[in-house]
């Protein structure tokens, strides 16, 4: 009975990963939505929002330690539940980022975007498929489904050089968009961090099915 | 004792009734469920029937919910008191986008994937709330509690981002008619009252005449373009459809384009890969205007310097024309949008009056072709299709 007790505590803690993995994946999205549509309002709403994300971090990750205190799990018990306090700070980051696109749209206001957004939402598209299949990697246990996160990090990479690339050009090429490049050189660099965390998520799914911590991130930032 | 569905079934109905919406699927529904309340009330007591020991009362009872719920149009979640969902009917499935069989027997987060969802469930508040969904849906949701073994609570969905985008569409369309008839009433109005006043140099005069023509001229281009998808709206438009060589639509639009393209600054060119005298079953004037529509667009997207390619080839029973330009692309968010009414999406840009695409979207579905954005970059590719005229019937 006990033991049947302790599966179901940990089958909550899972549901904790894709309960923050859904918070955060809309988070990301409202936050490019506000990005989009130049909304201030949704923008603020979405770094008030995050407080939430973060207290249920906290709540899942006390879950976790009180787990480890009663049952003094073992072997790939205790690699789970170690696992998702990491998870869970790894998400609380990815919510921060997407608090800090937010952040961004409240400091650009109605400043005019100084290129098209075309590999913007390409790459926050991106950094939210690997999230979502971190997460569903990390539930299945799925070595396989985690290593191919962490190979989707690259095309992100690349995007994120790609408008690096574009705005240094129009930085180069009229000084006065030096400061609305950078707006949107920190929202492209949020979510490159948030795609790395996503990694983060495949490499700890790694660790709790075998043991084993491999090191996936190539990225060069 | 009642039985345990009826409970469920009038759950459901509140909670359809509590997210009230102006919609027929809503009322459908909620009377589907008031008439299977009643007839699974007038159903004899659970004591009247013959006892079946072999078969759990639960599980039965469970059963029989589904067969229930799997008729509603609405998404259906219900929730034991361990938030475990007991049943998720198949429209909810479809909704979210979910294997069904994957979304029962499992927790309410395993089920939805939806945090925002979980949310209105636990809550239970009564209030129906909008929740948007990652891939720019949006769905109504409303949840009720019962709190009865071994139901306790359930949760309705219903996807409204048809109603979202048509409510949308209308405040657009009236804003954008009114902004695009401002401007040239504006400018006409100016030339008018100063005429009014008097204007000594005939030369002057003349000037302001013209361009006074002008803008009345625009003003009854915008209303002709308006009336012209109202009609293809409406299906009242007669179309002349004959075989009508389709290499020769394409020459004469182009040649009808090459001045606007020249003042641009823009190269055009020509790729046939159907046969030589293919043949199309198309209305020639409104062939033409799709084409010159989508090279219009494709010029105006274009960098000076740029090239625009039209290519005709041969896709099955049909004949597509593609329009490719080496302009900034389409976001992949956009590419149904585009052919919406006033939908331009890169307004900085768009001179145009927003009514091309919506227009060529209608004529093309009246001639029994597709008209869609194909994918991949540099550049935006528009294609359409038209019935070969020698294809079998």
């Amino acid at each position: 009975m006990p033991r049947e007790q302790f599966q179901r505590q940990i089958a909550a803690l899972q549901d904790g990963v894709l309960e923050m993995g859904s918070m955060v994946e809309r988070a990301v999205d409202r936050a490019m939505q506000a990005l989009m549509d130049r909304d201030v309002a949704l923008a603020r709403g979405i770094i008030e929002d995050d407080r939430e994300v973060n207290a249920i971090g906290f709540h899942l990750q006390n879950a976790c330690i009180s787990l480890l205190a009663q049952q003094a799990p073992m072997a790939g018990d205790l690699r789970m539940i170690v696992s998702v306090t990491a998870i869970m700070s790894d998400m609380e980051r990815m919510g921060d980022h997407a608090a800090g696109i937010a952040k961004i749209v409240v400091m650009m206001q109605d400043e005019p975007l100084v290129k098209p957004l075309i590999d913007m939402p390409i790459m926050a598209s991106r950094a939210k498929d690997m999230l979502r299949n971190s997460v569903q990697a990390f539930l299945d246990q799925d070595i396989e489904a985690a290593y191919r996160v962490g190979a989707a990090d690259e095309e992100v990479d690349r995007l994120y050089d790609q408008i690096y690339a574009d705005l240094i050009q129009v930085m180069v090429g009229d000084p006065t968009t030096i400061e609305p490049s950078t707006h949107l050189l920190w929202v492209a660099h949020n979510l490159e961090r948030i795609a790395d965390r996503a990694t983060n998520i495949a490499e700890r799914t790694v660790y709790s099915a075998t043991g084993m911590l491999p090191q996936m991130d190539v990225s060069t930032y | 004792m009642r039985h345990p569905t009826v409970l469920v079934a009038l759950a459901v109905v509140v909670a359809l009734a509590v997210a009230a919406l102006p919609d027929p699927f809503r009322w459908l529904a909620a009377g589907a469920g008031v008439l299977l309340a009643g007839w699974l009330g007038a159903r004899p007591p659970e004591a009247a029937r013959p006892a079946r020991p072999e078969a759990p009362p639960v599980i039965d009872f469970v059963h029989e919910l589904r067969g229930l719920l799997a008729l509603l149009p609405e998404g259906i979640l219900v929730i034991d008191a361990q938030e475990d969902v007991l049943v998720a009917n198949p429209a909810l499935a479809r909704i979210l986008r979910r294997p069904r069989e994957e979304m029962e027997g499992v927790s309410l987060i395993r089920a939805t994937r939806d945090a925002a969802l979980a949310q209105v469930l636990r809550e239970a508040a009564g209030e129906p709330r909008d929740v948007a969904l990652g891939d720019d849906r949006i769905v109504r949701a409303a949840a009720a509690r019962l709190e009865a073994a071994p139901v306790h609570a359930v949760l309705t969905v219903q996807d409204i981002t048809a109603l979202r985008n048509a409510e949308r569409a209308r405040s657009e369309l009236v804003a954008n008619v009114s902004h695009e008839l401002r401007t040239p009433i504006a400018a006409a109005r100016a030339l008018a009252e100063t005429l009014e006043s008097g204007v000594d140099d005939a030369e002057r005069r003349a000037r302001f005449h013209a361009s006074l023509t002008h803008e009345l001229e625009r003003l009854g281009d915008i209303v002709e373009r308006l009336l012209t998808l109202s009609r293809l709206e409406s299906r009242a438009e007669e179309f002349d459809i004959r075989p009508v060589e389709v290499a020769e639509l394409a020459r004469v639009a182009v040649a009808r384009m090459l001045p606007v393209a020249e003042r641009s600054g823009v190269a055009l060119a020509v790729h046939v890969a159907t046969p030589a005298g293919a043949l199309v079953l198309a209305d020639h004037e409104r062939g033409l205007e799709v084409i010159t529509n989508l090279l219009d667009n494709a010029i105006r997207y274009s960098p000076r310097g740029g090239t625009v390619t039209i290519r005709l080839e041969a896709d099955g029973d049909m004949t597509r024309v593609c329009v490719r330009d080496e302009g900034p692309g389409i976001l992949p968010a956009d590419r149904q949008r585009v052919f919406e009414r006033f939908y331009t999406a890169d307004r900085a840009r768009g001179s145009g009056t927003g009514l091309g695409l919506a227009i060529a979207r209608h004529t093309v579905s009246r001639l029994g072709g597709e008209i869609w954005v194909a994918e991949g970059s540099p550049g935006a590719t528009l294609c359409f299709t038209l019935p070969r005229a020698d294809a079998p019937a």
